[in-house]
């Protein structure tokens, strides 16, 4: 739920990987059954921290980013953070290159913080304002998926005016 | 003289060594099956993909080894103890007919009773024997139920995953473990479980596998009940 804060500013590339540290091996012992238990807490371990140690703060910073590039005029900015289906959606919708396209939307143009982001494996989803944002991480890093979306009521989905097609 | 050896200790431990050695396959073929399927389908939603190694750490690869360990785990567990009390006749999975429940400390060489071979805790007495008496189901229950746990840690991440995908909102920890997609994957091994271990017992009665512990001697009657061959 950590909120991110923060301006236009260019998206530097993210680090979204902890370095590994290097040390030495973990020594053997005890008796064999002792061994197998012991990996296998050690397995259950590294799993459950993978499914809590969840880096939201990559996702917020696109989002981020991208209304703010809204609010500055710069469509070619705020295409760049789109997934390639979403510039796609928009260009197809409007008939225009994407950074023009994106400015004719109507959508929210507020420079604020993220108010809210949660991140599940490869998606995130993330509120600035009134507006919602969904993710997704691509080889390049995390890039708009929706944009311009409000709830659908209940367990609907959400209705998005930008979203990939 | 050592490779004599060796292959003596092979010979000695080839059931545990043989199962480890399909396990480790097994999983290595899950993995990269599960990582093209996976990608496969973000790819068909315009969604980004994952590498080899970041699929490995992902909940949806944890979720699916953990679905299968926590179903496995509670097979055994619960025929480790039902077949203490619950009897069937005929089958050599069952304890003959009049021993059911846990037995003397005579029958169990415990305490007193311990054999000069028999482990020490058998021996001991007090709370190391009754924690050795049970700690085969204590060990299977304990992996039972951290498998279960992170089937559902994991499970609620790969869940909200798709879900985001979607672009519906995700659930809590709570919403996910009351709900359809949890249930669905437990039960669905559980059903699988519980009907190869209950059909095993029961054709074990009248089928035999010539040399196999688990099955009765091939000409031993279908009406013997405890007898292995």
């Amino acid at each position: 739920m950590a909120g991110s804060t923060g301006g236009y500013r260019p998206v530097v590339a993210e680090q979204e990987v902890a370095p590994v540290r290097r040390g030495r091996s973990i020594r053997r012992s005890g008796r064999p059954a002792e061994r197998v238990l012991a990996v296998g807490a050690a397995l259950v371990l590294a799993v459950v921290l993978t499914g809590c140690g969840q880096d939201d703060a990559p996702a917020a910073r696109r989002t981020v980013h991208f209304y703010a590039a809204l609010a500055a005029d710069d469509g070619a900015a705020a295409c760049a953070d789109l997934a390639p289906g979403a510039r796609q959606q928009v260009e197809d919708q409007q008939g225009a290159p994407c950074a023009e396209a994106i400015l004719e939307l109507g959508l929210q143009a507020v420079a604020g913080p993220v108010s809210e982001v949660e991140v599940y494996g490869s998606a995130a989803q993330a509120v600035v304002g009134d507006d919602t944002a969904f993710l997704s991480r691509y080889a390049a890093g995390w890039l708009i998926t929706a944009v311009g979306c409000t709830p659908g009521g209940g367990d609907r989905p959400y209705t998005c005016a930008v979203e990939v097609s | 003289m050592a490779a004599g050896h060796d292959r003596g200790f092979l010979k000695r431990n080839s059931l545990g060594i043989f199962f480890g050695l399909i396990f480790l396959l097994s999983l290595a073929g899950q993995a990269v099956a599960g990582w093209h399927a996976f990608n496969s389908e973000q790819a068909a939603e315009g969604l980004g993909t994952l590498s080899f190694v970041r699929y490995l750490v992902s909940s949806d690869f944890a979720v699916d080894v953990a679905e299968n360990w926590q179903s496995e785990y509670l097979q055994f567990l619960l025929y480790i103890t039902a077949t203490v009390w619950f009897l069937q006749r005929g089958s050599p999975e069952s304890k003959e007919l009049e021993k059911a429940g846990l037995e003397s400390d005579e029958d169990q060489k415990v305490g007193p009773h311990a054999d000069a071979d028999s482990p020490r805790w058998a021996a001991a007495g007090g709370w190391r024997t009754a924690v050795f008496s049970w700690s085969l189901t204590l060990v299977m229950a304990g992996i039972f139920l951290a498998s279960w746990t992170v089937q559902s840690i994991a499970g609620r991440v790969a869940h909200n995953e798709t879900r985001l995908g979607r672009l519906q909102d995700p659930l809590t920890w709570t919403e996910y473990v009351t709900g359809a997609d949890f249930w669905a994957r437990t039960l669905q091994n559980w059903q699988s479980e519980f009907l190869a271990v209950g059909s095993m017992a029961v054709l074990a009665i009248y089928l035999r596998q010539r040399g196999s512990p688990e099955s009765k001697p091939v000409g031993e009657a279908h009406t013997s009940t405890g007898v292995e061959g």
